[in-house]
C-alpha cells in the first residue's frame, strides 16, 4: 500500500488447518530472502515491467480511475502531474534497485506476523480437510 | 446547478444525439468471417472481440454446462502450450484474453498493448483453433464446476428464476438450468464436439485500437487463415416462452428462510423487436431504477423490502420480463397484492407524460457514458449482426427512444404487464407463507434444493 506517510507490504496466504503456520511464514519469509540476496531475474523484471504498464494504461480509460491516480499523485507526491511520470519511474527500476530496496525494508524489526486459525475444528473436520488437501 | 441539469436534460430532448461511433470498417473473409475494424488511437492499445454464434441454447437437452466448460477447456492446452505456458505467455504481455460461453453466443475477448498484438492474435488462433482437451484437465475443471453448482439453491432469487424459467420455457435448453445432473452427462467427447461447432461463417470478430486498418487486416487474415468453414447448421430450437393464461403460481418452500422471495416472470420481447425502446422505457418507469413505482410504492412507502425491480432481459428469438424482490415471511401477501396493484395502475391508467420526459431524460443522459473504452464499442459491434440490428441502429438508439409518444408508451405497458396473466414463483418457509398465499391461484409445490421440473 503507497502512502504519503510509511507504506506497507501485505503478503497472505490461506492454508489447510493440519499445516504448521512456521512452515507457511518460512516459505514466504525464504522468497524475501531470496530477493535480498540474488534480486530478481530478468524475465520477471520485465513481465513485471510488463504488466504494470499495460495495466496503467488500460486505466486510462476509465475517468473515475484516472481522477484517482491524478488525486493520489497530488497527496504523495505533492503534484499531480508526477502521473505522467510513473511509467517512466517504474521503467528505470533495475534488479539491483529491488535487491537494495528488499534489503532495506524487509527485515526482521519491520516484520509483524498475524495467524488466524479456526478454533475447535473437530476431528471429523480436521479429517476431512487433510483429506481435501490430498487432492491439492 | 439545478438549472444547468435542467437545461442539459431539455438540450438533451430537444436534439436527441445521434452516438459517434468510430468508423468501422467491414470486411468478409474467404472462410466466410465477418470481420469489423476501425481505428482509435488515444493509447497505444488494441482491444478485439470475436463472438460465435454457438452456446448453450444451441446444445441438445440435458446438457446446460458444456458450453461454459468446453471454451474453458480452450485455455488449458493447445498444440504449442501447456495450460501454464498459455497462461505465461499471456500474462507476459500484460493483456488478456477472456473464453465465454454463454447461453447464446461464445466470444473470445481480448486486449493488448499494440506491440503484442501479433503475440495477443497468435494466442487467440491456438486457442480458437488448436486445444488439446487434455484429460487431466477436464477431470479437474469438472471436479470445480460440481462443486460451484453444488450449492445452486443457496440464493432464493436464483431459485426463483430458475423456477419461473422453467415453467415458462419447459423442458428445454431456455428453461433448465445447470445442475449436477447436467455436468455429470457432458463428456470430453462432447466438449470436443462444441469445439468443431465453432466455425467462421456466422461468427464476426471485431478489432479496435491504435492500428492501421491496412495492417490490422493483415494480421488477422494472418490469425484466422487456418479457420475452415463447416456446416452452418444450427440446432437451436426456435423456442418461444408459451403463452401465460392466469397466475401461474409455484411455491418453492426453504424452511430455513425468514424472508419470502417474490418473482413475477413475463412474456417480453426480443432484442430488436420494434416495440423496444418503448418497452425499455416503460421498464425503466415501472421498476428500471430507484425511484421506479414498484420501489415508491413497495420500499418507500410500503416498507416491505430493501429493493425491488423490473427487468426486461432481451435475447435474440424472444424475451422475458422479471420482476423480484424479497421481504419479511409475515409480509409476503402485502407484498405480492402492492405489485400486483401497481401492474393494474400501470395497465389501467397507464404513465404520465412527465414520466416519460423524466426517463427519456434519464437515458439521454446515461447512456454515452458507458462509451469510456472502446473495449465497449468492440463488444457492441460485435453483437450487432447477431441481433438483427445495423450500426446505424446503434448510432440512432437515442433518437429512436426518444421518439417514443405517451400512446405507444402506454400501449407496450398495457400489452406486456398483464396484472391477470403472469407467472408467479415465492421461495420461502411454507410452515409460514403458505396459508398466507394460498388464494392467489391455484400454485404446485417444489422443495428448494431439487433441480425444477
Amino acid at each position: 500500500m503507497t502512502r504519503q506517510g510509511p507504506g506497507l507490504f501485505l503478503y497472505f496466504a490461506i492454508y489447510f488447518p493440519h499445516i504448521k503456520p512456521k512452515k507457511i511464514e518460512a516459505a514466504i519469509i525464504d522468497e524475501l530472502n531470496q530477493i535480498k540476496q540474488n534480486g530478481v531475474s530478468d524475465k520477471e523484471l520485465i513481465k513485471a515491467r510488463k504488466q504494470l504498464l499495460a495495466s496503467k494504461i488500460f486505466q486510462r480509460y476509465s475517468a473515475s480511475s484516472l481522477a484517482n491516480s491524478l488525486g493520489n499523485a497530488e497527496m504523495i507526491y505533492g503534484d499531480y502531474r508526477e502521473y505522467g511520470k510513473e511509467i517512466e519511474r517504474f521503467s528505470n527500476v533495475s534488479s539491483k534497485d529491488i535487491q537494495r530496496v528488499a534489503n532495506s525494508y524487509f527485515n526482521d524489526s519491520n516484520l509483524m506476523v498475524m495467524h488466524i486459525s479456526p478454533e475447535n475444528l473437530g476431528f471429523g473436520k480436521k479429517l476431512m480437510m487433510r483429506i481435501a488437501s490430498l487432492f491439492m | 446547478m439545478r438549472k444547468i441539469i435542467y437545461f442539459y436534460f431539455l438540450f438533451s430532448l430537444v436534439f436527441p444525439q445521434k452516438l459517434k461511433y468510430p468508423n468501422f470498417q467491414k470486411n468478409i473473409l474467404p472462410n466466410g468471417l465477418t470481420v469489423y475494424t476501425a481505428e482509435h488511437r488515444e493509447q497505444p492499445v488494441v482491444f478485439f472481440n470475436l463472438l460465435i454464434p454457438v452456446g448453450e441454447f444451441d446444445l441438445s437437452n440435458g446438457k446446460k454446462g458444456l458450453a461454459s466448460l468446453a471454451t474453458e477447456m480452450f485455455s488449458k492446452g493447445t498444440q504449442n502450450y501447456s495450460a501454464d505456458e498459455l497462461s505465461e505467455a499471456i500474462e507476459f504481455t500484460g493483456g488478456s484474453i477472456t473464453t465465454s460461453g454463454g447461453d447464446e453466443y461464445t466470444t473470445f475477448t481480448g486486449r493488448f498493448l499494440k506491440e503484442d498484438l501479433s503475440t495477443g492474435l497468435d494466442l487467440l488462433s491456438e486457442m480458437l483453433l488448436k486445444p488439446t482437451f487434455p484429460k487431466d484437465e477436464w477431470k479437474l475443471l469438472k471436479k470445480q464446476a460440481l462443486e460451484g453448482v453444488k450449492t445452486w439453491y443457496q440464493d432464493a432469487s436464483t431459485v426463483a428464476i430458475a423456477h419461473a424459467y422453467k415453467m415458462g420455457f419447459g423442458n428445454t435448453p431456455m428453461g433448465n438450468i445447470m445442475t449436477k445432473k447436467s455436468l455429470k452427462n457432458i463428456t470430453l467427447e462432447n466438449a470436443k464436439d462444441f469445439h468443431k461447432r465453432l466455425i467462421p461463417q456466422n461468427a464476426v470478430f471485431v478489432l479496435i485500437g491504435d492500428i492501421e486498418t491496412t495492417k490490422a487486416n493483415e494480421l488477422i487474415n494472418d490469425t484466422f487463415d487456418e479457420w475452415k468453414s463447416g456446416s452452418t447448421n444450427s440446432v437451436r430450437s426456435n423456442v418461444d416462452m408459451s403463452k401465460i393464461k392466469g397466475i401461474r403460481f409455484r411455491l418453492v418452500d426453504n424452511p430455513e428462510l425468514e424472508q419470502a422471495t417474490i418473482g413475477v416472470g413475463l412474456k417480453g420481447i426480443p432484442a430488436n423487436d420494434r416495440e423496444r425502446h418503448a418497452l425499455n422505457l416503460v421498464n425503466y418507469i415501472f421498476g428500471g431504477h430507484f425511484s421506479s413505482r414498484l420501489n415508491k410504492s413497495i420500499r418507500a412507502e410500503g416498507g416491505k423490502t430493501y429493493g425491488i425491480s423490473s427487468q426486461w432481459k432481451p435475447y435474440r428469438d424472444f424475451g422475458f420480463i422479471g420482476i423480484m424482490t424479497s421481504t419479511r415471511s409475515e409480509e409476503v401477501r402485502n407484498t405480492y397484492d402492492l405489485i400486483v396493484n401497481e401492474m393494474q395502475k400501470l395497465v389501467g391508467t397507464g404513465i404520465s407524460e412527465d414520466e416519460l420526459t423524466k426517463a427519456k431524460a434519464y437515458i439521454s443522459g446515461s447512456y454515452p457514458l458507458r462509451f469510456e473504452s472502446p473495449a465497449v464499442y468492440a463488444n457492441i459491434i460485435a453483437s450487432t449482426d447477431y441481433y438483427g440490428f445495423t450500426i446505424t441502429d446503434r448510432e440512432n438508439v437515442l433518437i429512436d427512444r426518444n421518439a417514443v409518444n405517451l400512446e405507444e408508451a402506454n400501449a407496450v405497458a398495457k400489452k406486456y404487464y398483464s396484472p391477470e396473466n403472469f407467472l408467479l414463483v415465492i421461495v420461502g418457509n411454507q410452515e409460514v407463507i403458505k396459508e398466507k398465499v394460498k388464494d392467489i391461484s391455484e400454485f404446485d409445490e417444489a422443495f428448494y434444493k431439487d433441480d425444477p421440473k
